[in-house]
């Protein structure tokens, strides 16, 4: 979780002075070290040190300098990545599109959109047929019968070459979901500070 | 970025209503973050026109008009200063309504006596349209506006301001010019350019222009205009664009210059030219060297600024803000308007450094078309003379290093191996053409363009799949997953899952909590064996989660403080993740599991057990997820201290690969300190260590009979249980199959400083039943080991 500022940015293609950078975002431990913000350095440790093809799923902490009444300074995402000679952004939407049925064994609707990331290219958000109103809108979804659910896209190819993936020979897809806010979906969780005031009632309900 | 849909209408309107605009654009990349009306809702106003005005017979401050609608005249009393004959304005006639969105209710026009005087209408200030916030006096229309004409027609009141979250790799939409391109690509609509008219220069003079730093700013424009006129204001349409862009009109300069970024994305600054010395330096600072900012501060730069200098000082921070010392005033009668073309490099985060975010700023780190300066100079001269006079000089123009346009080639077949879609080659050239991509060669197979100078996002082959994929809709992509051949993995069976570990404990009566890994200063020290270990945050987001937790247990501690404060006096928690230390300048970030118990036993029930829990209830839980899985009791519990806990109840547990972990109770100060009634009993272990077990062997079971003997010892109280059955096993035989001690006594009927233990021992032989003189001799030999070790003798 004290990541090196080079495989939280650079290796991501993140550079110095990019404006997704600002400092004040950031937990800083030392220079150079910092608190890391996804769990997307997972993805360049498990190419680091492996051959492809690469398939990956990693949940853990991350840290973010954010704290008001959606965000909180520390909070838990998972990470997925699928490296391999033939995956498309197809499969990309298909794996993702099955995950989030099968989390809310519900027929939703889901629907990618797109966006940018450093470290993938194509980027897209992905988006998911409000659960509270089935997408008629309402107050959770901003009225827009949509909920933005995840982070995904194409690595891009210097993602895989600063990693010592030849993307000539390798392609794949990689994605990041926030865990409370999918907990919060399914479950009705309101306000996500409660996931840290451990109030043993609030624990029960999902004991 | 915030655009008024009307204004992008004029430039490209696809065949498709408001709401599907909205839509196109999201699903495009173009997050649309809002959208509302750029002015109140309303009915039954048209352009009227003022005949005539006489002062109010009863008010001062009041005057009686006629007003036409260009069919009838009506009579309407009316306070704003600036009416007068011939002026047209709003026009609300009786009946007419106003929503006020505030209050969701309208308010009618109604005949009424204003100080004994009748009035059948009213004219109307922009506030009152919702139209901004002056309301100090009539909105005066131009001249040539249509009388009788629904207002709502004659300023477009029905256009909606809309708010886009772009992406920052889309600088190029931070403009209507390169908005409408964006929109006429997704729609495949043409887009109507306005021909740009050059300017007539009625003066020759200009003001020389040097860069220093040519990579920094690879182009500068530099235009002198002489006597202008700043009485003049900004017309109704200009300062009604700059509005529903969500700029404030303030003076015709700035209004024109905010008008040009927001037209074609460029920023331009005007100087006062009076004020200017000698020539203009495009250079980085001087160290240390201050400048006076428009926006009243004072800021002290460093070398790695780029700066508009003159020939005395620096006058501008370039592509973020303009200097107060040159900046235009109400006396000002010359300008110098700057255009200019600055790496995003050499503005990206100086704005933020100095505490600041700017229009300009936004737009320069995110990249500027580096073409567009002569066309935007030209706009902002041609509107600034229409609006305030004056006399154009030309246009002096200095190049540093200019970048070079970048050529990317595209493989047709990497479409469908990226995206698992093909899209056909006269589509591919449709979509890149509109988007502005040059087409430079092509083959059979690939097809090769120049990047254009609006975007700097573009530069591999990904880049250009990606422009195409979303053009043609990622949700016209279909949905595979032939990727997914099913892989099985091997996972070790010695390794216990965190979650079989996590079950465990739920199953003994635990809840699992997550607490911050940061927590306060005065707590880590307590629970870490020094301070120099502690990995501290350089900019934490309060003083109370300032240093990261060395240990699990402050969180625990802090979970059950505020469950206490909740009456919630009994708890068993735990929680597993990472800790942190630093040693010799490395980080080590081991994964723990730790819990708590604290207070009754059991929870309340009829039975009225009312026991505490106590440190054996700990320990017992310890040792009950160390020895499931197939693991034998390997582990060593050994008196110890630890951070945090209590010198007298505190162990320390040791297996095969070593220290695995502490139990023990809450050290009394931090105990008192925290508030706590009871004890509490914490216990901190390493995931690695608990997470290996080992595989079960079987061995056979035997089939003769089981031999058990009672043993009751009186010993010293100091000595440990763990020694005596060391030492009991070692001399008890191999065919000991059980140990335990199930009672211990100290009172009336020992001596006092001693204890009584009874232990019950089992023996079966694998392949024999035991004898009687056996047993007997092995009894002997313990009682005589535990007298000569131990000085402990049979209790009678």
């Amino acid at each position: 979780e004290i990541e090196d500022e080079y495989h939280n940015f650079e290796a991501l293609n993140i550079p110095a002075h990019h404006p997704a950078r600002a400092m004040h975002d950031t937990f800083y431990v030392a220079t150079s070290k910092v608190l890391r913000t996804h769990t997307s350095p997972v993805q360049v440790r498990v190419m680091e040190n492996g051959e492809p093809p690469f398939r990956m799923i990693c949940p853990g902490r991350v840290y973010r300098c954010d704290s008001d009444l959606t965000h909180t300074p520390m909070f838990h995402q998972v990470e997925g990545l699928l490296i391999d000679e033939a995956v498309t952004f197809a499969d990309l939407k298909g794996t993702v599109i099955e995950f989030l049925r099968a989390f809310f064994e519900q027929d939703l609707p889901v629907r990618f959109r797109p966006s940018y990331f450093p470290f993938t290219e194509p980027s897209a958000e992905v988006d998911m047929g409000c659960v509270a109103c089935a997408g008629e809108g309402c107050r959770i979804c901003g009225y827009s019968g949509w909920l933005e659910v995840m982070g995904s896209g194409m690595v891009h190819p210097n993602v895989l070459k600063m990693s010592n993936v030849d993307p000539e020979k390798y392609q794949g897809f990689a994605f990041g979901m926030g865990v409370e806010r999918l907990a919060m979906l399914r479950y009705g969780v309101s306000d996500l500070r409660t996931y840290f005031e451990n109030d043993m009632r609030f624990l029960r309900q999902f004991a | 970025m915030k655009f008024s849909e009307a204004w992008l209408r004029e430039w490209v309107d696809p065949n498709i209503d408001s709401e599907e605009l909205l839509a196109r654009l999201t699903m495009a990349g173009l997050e649309v973050d809002g959208c509302e009306p750029v002015a109140h809702g309303c009915s039954g106003i048209v352009v009227g026109q003022v005949q005539s005005v006489t002062p109010h017979p009863d008010a001062d401050k009041l005057r009686v008009c006629t007003v036409s609608d260009g069919k009838d005249s009506y009579q309407v009393v009316c306070g704003a200063p600036n009416v007068r004959a011939g002026m047209k304005a709003p026009f609300a006639r009786l009946g007419a309504k106003i929503e006020n969105p505030e209050t969701d209710k309208a308010f009618v026009i109604k005949a009424a006596k204003l100080r004994g005087v009748e009035s059948c209408g009213m004219l109307c200030s922009a506030e009152e349209l919702g139209l901004g916030e002056s309301a100090s006096g009539l909105l005066e229309l131009t001249p040539d506006a249509e009388l009788g004409q629904d207002i709502r027609q004659a300023l477009q009141l029905d256009d909606r301001s809309i708010e886009l979250d772009l992406t920052p790799n889309r600088g190029d939409c931070l403009g209507m010019l390169g908005l409408a391109r964006e929109v006429g690509v997704l729609t495949r609509t043409d887009v109507e350019v306005p021909t740009q008219a050059s300017v007539s220069e009625a003066i020759g003079e200009e003001f020389p222009i040097r860069i220093s730093a040519p990579d920094a700013c690879p182009r500068y424009l530099g235009r002198i205009i002489r006597n202008i006129n700043l009485d003049a204001e900004s017309p109704l349409w200009l300062q009604e664009k700059l509005r529903r862009s969500g700029l404030r009109s303030i003076d015709p300069i700035v209004d024109v210059t905010n008008f040009v970024l927001m037209e074609l994305g460029q920023p331009m600054h005007a100087f006062d030219y009076g004020k200017l010395q000698g020539h203009i330096d495009v250079r980085m600072a001087q160290h240390n060297e201050k400048i006076n900012l428009l926006d009243g501060s004072e800021v002290t730069m460093t070398p790695d600024t780029l700066v508009i200098a003159d020939a005395e000082k620096a006058v501008a921070i370039a592509g973020v803000m303009g200097g107060l010392a040159t900046a235009v005033t109400d006396a000002t009668t010359d300008v110098f308007l700057e255009c200019a073309f600055f790496a995003p490099l050499a503005v990206a985060g100086k704005a933020r450094s100095f505490g600041m975010h700017t229009d300009a700023g936004h737009r320069y780190e995110r990249g500027v078309d580096y073409q567009l300066q002569s066309r935007a100079m030209a706009r902002a001269t041609q509107l600034l003379l229409e609006i305030v006079g004056g006399e154009a000089g030309p246009v002096t123009e200095t190049t540093g290093n200019v970048p070079e346009p970048v050529e990317v080639t595209l493989a047709l077949a990497a479409i469908p191996r990226l995206l698992g879609v093909d899209i056909d080659r006269a589509e591919v050239q449709d979509i890149l053409g509109r988007l502005g991509f040059e087409l430079v060669k092509d083959s059979a197979t690939t097809i090769t363009v120049r990047v254009p100078s609006f975007r700097f996002d573009i530069a591999i082959e990904a880049d250009l799949i990606e422009e195409l994929a979303r053009v043609y809709g990622y949700n016209q992509i279909p949905a595979t997953m032939g990727s997914l051949a099913p892989v099985l993995r091997t996972r070790p069976e010695s390794r216990i899952p965190l979650k079989s570990i996590n079950q465990q404990l739920v199953t003994l009566g635990y809840q699992e909590v997550v607490s911050y890994s940061f927590i306060d200063r005065a707590q880590a020290t307590r629970f870490c064996e020094s301070e120099e270990r502690l990995v501290s945050l350089q900019n934490p987001i309060s003083q109370d989660m300032a240093v990261m937790r060395p240990s699990i247990m402050p969180g625990l501690l802090g979970s059950l403080a505020y469950n206490i404060n909740r009456h919630q006096g009994r708890a068993r928690l735990f929680e597993s993740g990472l800790v942190f230390a630093k040693e010799s300048g490395n980080y080590l970030q081991p994964a723990m599991l730790a819990g708590l118990i604290t207070g009754s036993r059991y929870p309340e029930n009829w039975s009225n057990n009312k026991d505490i829990s106590n440190f054996y209830d700990a320990k017992g839980d310890v040792e009950a997820l160390l020895s499931s899985h197939g693991r034998d009791a390997g582990y060593q519990f050994t008196a110890a201290t630890a951070p945090g806990l209590h010198q007298g109840q505190c162990a320390r547990i040791e297996g095969a690969d070593g220290l695995l972990g502490y139990v023990g109770a809450l050290h009394p100060a931090i105990q008192r300190d925290m508030g706590f009634s009871h004890p509490v009993y914490l216990f901190e272990l390493l995931l690695e260590g608990l997470q290996s077990g080992q595989v079960p062997r079987s061995t056979e079971l035997s089939r003769y009979p089981q031999v058990s003997r009672d043993l009751a010892l009186v010993v010293e109280e100091e000595v440990s249980a763990r020694e005596i059955l060391a030492l009991v096993r070692k001399n008890a035989g191999e065919a000991l199959t059980d140990l335990r001690i199930f009672d211990v006594y100290q009172g009336d009927a020992i001596e006092k400083g001693k204890k009584s233990l009874a232990l019950g021992l089992t023996w079966q032989h694998p392949s024999r039943t035991l004898s009687d003189e056996e047993i007997n001799a092995i009894i002997s030999s313990c009682i005589n080991a535990l007298q000569k070790q131990f000085n402990a003798n049979l209790r009678k």
